[in-house]
């Protein structure tokens, strides 16, 4: 009996201090607790990923080995597809810029300085779509930053340690990113849905979407550069009734397994996100 | 003295020693490896399988340490408010006590009360936090979409996790007198 009071006692206690806490922590005066805390968990974070990734990858294999056999066949085609693309765009690339520099104007294309970073964990609640990554303030790292790979956007910078970050994916419910549709020009804002797809909101009625249409940052905001590749439309919700249709899109990156990242370092996200 | 205290209550403190530490590695993997892994839709949380599984055996008190502990953990890799992961797994541990002590104890539904009751209330009460810290609605209508999956998912892996801390627990604790 006096065993459960003093366990009672301890319950109330523990849920005092956690209210007080989350009071604090609403008004950041827990930062620098929570900063010390991620400065130890990280690095044994980082270890227990590697030391165990090596095995999840072989389990990962097996269970997926006709899929992965398949896969490997449709990649081997697109690729050969693609390599055919490069030669041709590299070609009009050639050809863009020298008829730029005839007529005076800048490069179109951005000079990216970015920095490689390796995933090191992963939000454990099933509402919230958040990476980990092992690069921080004293990287260079800064709060708003876009997060990306060669395949496309990942999302931006969400919260800076020392000598870790956190990254909010497109697919977390609170993004929203300023797109467009490459083929038709029409914009909209691409939001997270608590998924692997990601819904493309307030596109105009009279807009055409098409499946497949490739869907890019359109800069709108100032919180990514413009053209960064966001996914691929794979399903059109249009209602008459409504002002606005909207589009589902997969993204270009597959966010369940990713292992490194890129970040953004020389991008000012609009001043629209204050400094850590 | 604690330790004494322990010993009386009939509870060997050495049940700590080894729950903190397969709590602290089952909240890494939940925030290394599982993190990349949803079944469902949604991910695993061993933690809170382990801690109600412990507390089913042990009793409150060692699985609160568990929760403020392996909660601290899941809390630095969330997104979330700093505390909410504590907070959600010290209301579903005490709820999980209370199955320690009810007239049930024993019977083989309980587990599976306990684990449905405590999924739940981790929900309820993490969403109930992020909506208060200014999260977006869609969270709420999304709780259904979430919940099911993972009551479904965890009393599935309820026994499997309940045989094992009981495996430990049988093995650490001396066998009972009976007469």
């Amino acid at each position: 009996m006096r065993a459960g009071h003093r366990s009672a006692t301890a319950l109330v206690i523990v849920l005092a201090m956690m209210l007080v806490w989350l009071l604090l922590d609403g008004v950041g005066a827990v930062n620098p607790i929570r900063d010390t805390l991620t400065g130890i968990i990280a690095p044994l974070q980082l270890v227990f990923g590697r030391a165990l990734s090596p095995v999840t990858d072989q389990l990962e294999a097996l269970g997926r080995g006709a899929e992965l056999q398949r896969e490997n066949q449709e990649l081997e085609n697109q690729l050969a597809e693609l390599r055919s693309q490069i030669i041709l765009l590299a070609e009009a690339q050639l050809e863009n810029e020298d008829l730029r520099r005839q007529l005076g104007f800048k490069s179109a294309v951005p000079n990216f300085q970015l920095i490689a970073a390796e995933v090191i964990g992963r939000d454990p609640s099933s509402y919230l779509h958040y990476l980990v990554i092992d690069r921080g303030s004293v990287d260079g790292i800064r709060l708003g930053m876009p997060v990306l790979t060669d395949a496309g956007l990942v999302g931006r910078i969400s919260r800076v340690s020392q000598s870790s970050s956190q990254v909010m994916l497109l697919t977390d419910s609170q993004s929203a990113v300023g797109a467009y549709i490459q083929r038709s020009r029409a914009t909209g804002v691409v939001q997270g849905n608590l998924g692997p797809d990601l819904v493309m909101r307030y596109i105009l009625q009279d807009e055409t979407v098409i499946i497949g249409d490739i869907v890019l940052t359109s800069g709108l905001g100032g919180a990514f550069p413009k053209r960064l590749v966001i996914g691929q439309v794979v399903d059109v919700r249009q209602n008459d009734v409504d002002a606005h249709q909207e589009a589902v899109i997969t993204p270009a990156v597959d966010m369940s397994t990713l292992e490194n990242v890129l970040v953004l370092l020389n991008y000012d996200p609009g001043g629209l996100l204050a400094e850590p | 003295m604690a330790a004494a205290q322990h010993c009386i209550q009939g509870r060997h403190p050495i049940g700590l020693y080894i729950a903190v530490p397969v709590a602290l590695l089952l909240a890494l993997a939940q925030t290394t490896v599982l993190g990349n892994a949803t079944v469902l839709g949604v991910h695993l949380n061993l933690l809170l399988l382990f801690a109600i599984s412990w507390v089913l055996r042990r009793g409150l008190s060692e699985g609160l340490m568990i929760g403020l502990l392996g909660g601290m953990i899941l809390d630095v890799s969330s997104a979330a408010p700093f505390g909410t992961w504590i907070a959600s797994l010290a209301v579903a541990i005490s709820l999980a006590a209370l199955g320690e002590v009810n007239v049930f104890q024993g019977a083989w539904f309980l587990k599976f009360g306990v684990v449905a009751g405590a999924v739940l209330l981790v929900n309820l009460v993490s969403v109930t936090i992020l909506r208060i810290a200014g999260y977006d609605p869609i969270l709420l209508r999304s709780l259904g979409r979430v919940i099911v999956p993972e009551l479904f998912l965890h009393i599935l892996l309820m026994p499997v996790m309940y045989g094992l801390v009981k495996w430990i627990v049988n093995r650490i604790e001396p066998p009972a007198v009976e007469f």
